[in-house]
Parts: structure tokens; sequence; C-alpha cells
């Protein structure tokens, strides 16, 4: 009989212990693998956000944290307290395009949804939107709003139809082509209708803007600041504020998966001791058979990497399928819009996957380290004599 | 082997029965951020999460509740958004994380939410 066959046959020998142990690294690496499928989704949403947002610079309202700039990414509500005039101020600095928004939310059917109040025809030039359906605002200050392709789909709703904002009855005018962002879910309206429905006065909440030289960034930055007061934040800044605050994210998630992956290997080495305790006769037989200690050793070592290979392939599975289908039932905060997204983030890493199964192994070669050494440095008359 | 599986499918359904209970009557908890803007586009019974603020000063019974989110933002300028509550029982205590059910309807004053059940999950340390 083969290394393989005996440590094939030793472990289906006792079917259930199998079954849980292998149950329990399964749900130890299912876990790792929705947590760090979420993780990255979260991270390559955000980088994707911000590149959908098309801003070199965003202007939020002075000493603004890191949350208020998470904000802008995820369409949630913002204060409204930069003014017209600052917006002025802003756009006489040659060599930018500004486009100031509103950020509200509103609900249709009790969900959620976010509102955006724009400047029609420089919004639509600086983020070149595609008309799929119905027709883009005539003029600045027209009453009705346009949807972007989600949130029609969500609600339903098409061009001619009408939606109630702040008890206003609004007509859809006509629905924005797919863009892969936020901009897919959210309601727009022109600037004027949008701060006379939200009591904004002028003002509105942030400004995106496109600078013509970017090696002047800084320079850009620093007229904005003189000129206005409001803090100015550059992409790549914002990119790194957001993704700091992420990464304490990422940190729990690990720590939680972590904690099932270390009770799962807990699970492995108390198997393997029982299996110790039970097979002393067989080792002794084997000993006496010619088996030499690091056979012995070599042998438990593989039923345990057995087990997490099989555990890490079957965790990665569950892992993958709960992360796709528990990602959009996650209810909306701060944090987890990003992973809810507009739907076409994939939670398909094949790092993941592959470090995954591997972690498995290595886990639970590490949790049989100690039942392999107790089990090869039994001598033949102690294995065989026990009853 | 039966009984294995039997064991397995016992503990499977014991877990799905344990998250369909804890989740029950809650339904989807909205944040104050949510549904402070445009709270009347909200009908029928809610569930809404947020931080206990303060009592108003004209009337006892009306509390403050502010989104969780804003916990995090420790910077002067941090512009909250405030759903007042209306609740006839005990109130929570400044600082604590609440989960409340009710429905918003129109008052003279504005619009207020009036709360049917309140649940504390836990208090934050607020002071106050």
């Amino acid at each position: 009989m083969t290394l393989t066959k005996l440590v094939f046959k030793n472990i289906t020998r006792r079917r259930g212990r199998f079954v849980f142990t292998l149950l329990g690294i399964t749900i130890g690496i299912a876990s790792f693998v929705t947590f760090m499928s979420m993780g990255g989704s979260l991270k390559n949403e955000i980088y994707r956000e911000t590149a959908a947002l098309g801003a070199n610079l965003v202007v939020i309202p002075k000493g603004s944290c890191g949350y208020e700039q998470l904000s802008i990414l995820t369409g949630d509500q913002m204060p409204t307290n930069i003014s017209a005039a600052e917006i002025a101020s802003i756009r006489a600095i040659e060599g930018l395009t500004v486009v100031p928004f509103l950020a509200q939310q509103s609900a249709i059917n009790n969900k959620p949804v976010t509102v955006s109040g724009i400047e029609p025809a420089a919004t639509l030039a600086f983020k070149r939107w595609e008309i799929s359906a119905g027709s883009y605002f005539q003029s600045a200050d027209e009453n009705g709003v346009v949807l972007g392709s989600a949130a029609a789909r969500q609600f339903e709703l098409k061009p001619g139809a009408s939606v109630t904002i702040r008890g206003e009855k609004l007509p859809i005018l006509g629905i924005l082509g797919e863009t892969g962002g936020r901009d897919d879910a959210t309601i727009f309206l022109p600037l004027p209708l949008a701060q006379r429905l939200f009591n904004s006065a002028d003002n509105v909440s942030y400004a995106a803007i496109r600078v013509d030289n970017l090696a002047e960034t800084d320079r850009y930055i620093e007229e904005i600041r003189v000129a206005t007061g409001l803090g100015v934040v550059s992409d790549k800044q914002m990119l790194q504020s957001v993704l700091s605050i992420v990464g304490t994210v990422n940190i729990t998630l690990q720590l939680i998966a972590a904690v099932a992956v270390i009770a799962a290997a807990f699970g492995i080495v108390n198997t393997m001791m029982a299996a110790t305790y039970e097979r002393k006769r067989e080792i002794g037989i084997l000993q006496a058979l010619g088996a030499r200690r690091r056979t012995i050793f070599t042998l438990f070592m593989l039923e345990s990497g057995f087990y997490g290979l099989i555990g890490g392939i079957t965790g990665v599975i569950f892992g993958l399928v709960t992360a796709t289908v528990a990602t959009p039932y996650i209810s909306q905060n701060a944090f987890t819009t990003l992973v809810k997204g507009s739907g076409s983030g994939s939670l398909l890493d094949l790092n993941i996957i592959i470090s995954s199964i591997f972690f498995s192994a290595l886990v639970a070669i590490i949790a049989g380290l100690y039942p392999a050494w107790k089990a090869a440095r039994l001598t033949p008359v102690e294995a065989i004599s026990y009853e | 082997m039966k009984k294995k599986i039997f064991i397995v499918a016992a503990l499977f359904v014991g877990i799905v029965l344990a998250v369909v209970i804890t989740s029950q009557g809650e339904g989807d908890i909205l944040h104050v951020n949510q549904v402070g803007t445009d709270p009347l586009a909200y009908s029928g019974t809610i569930t809404v999460t947020g931080i206990m603020a303060g009592f108003s000063t004209s009337d006892p019974s009306i509390f403050g509740i502010y989104d969780i989110k804003e916990l995090q933002c420790t910077t002067a300028n941090c512009n909250k958004l405030y759903v007042p509550v209306r609740h006839q029982g005990a109130p929570p205590k400044i600082g604590d994380e609440v989960r409340i059910t009710g429905s918003f309807s129109k008052v003279p004053q504005g619009v207020v939410f009036t709360a049917e059940k309140i649940k504390v999950m836990r208090n934050h340390q607020i002071g106050g």
C-alpha cells in the first residue's frame, strides 16, 4: 500500500470526524475568502469611482474630513455650504473646468436613492455621458429629472413617467447610458431645481475640477485656497485618504477571518491528536515493518495537509458563493456602499482563490506539526504495547 | 453516515433559522443621512439607526439623532444632519446608538419621526 493510499484510507476511515474537521476548515476558509473578496472589491470600486469622477481636483468645504471625501464617491448626502460666489471665484482662475454638484438623498418606494443637482451642459461635457432613452435637459433650469441606468432599472422607471422628490412630482426626461460608476444609481436634477427643493439657497456640496495643465496642479490648489479658503484635494490625495479609511475596515475583516481560520486549525490539531492516540498500534506495526520516524511524520503531515487542501477548495467555493450572494444585501453605510457598487465589480480574483487554497494547506500543515511529531517519536515497544 | 448527514443538515438549518429570527422585523435599516433630507419620501413604518444627540428644549419628548458615520468625523466643520424623534417612553441616553422603528409625520414645526420601538445597541461615551 502506498503512502497516499494509506493517508486516504486513514482519513476516510472515520467519516464523521472527517466531515466535521473538513467543515471546520471549510467554514474558516470560506469566511476568509468572503472577507478578502469583499475587501478587494471595495478597493477596486474606489479606484473605479475615482476614475469615473473624472476630476483632477475636488473642492470641498474647509476642514472636511476623509469621510466627506468618501461621501463624494459613495453618493451619500453631503453638507451644502459652498456658495455660488465661491464657485465663481474658482471659475475666475484660468486653466480650470469647474463643475459643481449638490449631493442629496431621497427615496423611491422606501429605498434610498442619491439625488444630484448639476449644471446640465457643463456636467454632460465633463462626464461625457450618453443618453440611452428619452432626452437630456434642454435648459439649465428645466423642471425634470434624468436617471442613471441602474436607478431606472431598479425602480422600473421610463421617460414619460415621474418621480416625487421632496414632495414635488417631476417628469423623467431621459435615462443615461451605463457609466459603470455611482452615476448609474443617481437621479440628476438641474442645480436651480435641486437647490430650491432641498432649501440650499445657491449653495453646492462640492465641485469637481479638471485642470488644463497637470504639471501646475499644486499652483491651482494654492490659488483656489487663496481665492476661497475652501478645502482642495487632488484626485490622488482623495484616493489616498479614502483608501486609508477602507484599509482599517479591511484589517477588521481580515482579523475576523483569522479567528475563524485559527479555530479551524485547532480543529485539525484535535482530529490529528485523536488519530495519533487511536492509531498507536498501527504506528507500531508500521515501525515493526521498517517504517522510519520520517515516514510516520510524513504520513501524519500528509493527512493534515489533505484536510487543508480539500478544506481550502471547498472553502473557496463556499466563500465566493457567500460573497456574491451577501454583497448586494449589505446595508448601506460609509464603508459598504462601495461594495454594493453598481454591480459591475467582480468578486472573482484568481490571486485570492490561489492564495486561499495555499493558505489553507499551510495552516493545516502547521496544525499537523505537533500531532505528527508526537506520532513520530513513539518507540515501537510503546506503540505496539498500546491497548 | 446518514446520521452524520442529518447532523450537518440540522446544523445548517439551525444557522439559517438563527439568521432569519435575529433579522426578523427590522427589515432594511436606514441611516440618518439617508432619510434626513427627504423624510416624507418614506411612507409607513421604517427602521432608522443613529446616535442620540440631545433633547429638544421646547419639548422633552423629542430628541435628535445623527448619523453613525459622523462619529468618525473629528474635524470642526462636520455638518451633522439631525432627525427629530418623538417618543413617549423612557428615552435613550446621549451617545446611545439606537435603532428606532416608527414613521415620519408632518407637524407644525416640520417633520418628526414618531418612534414605536427603540432598541439601544450601545453607548459611544460622547458625554453630554
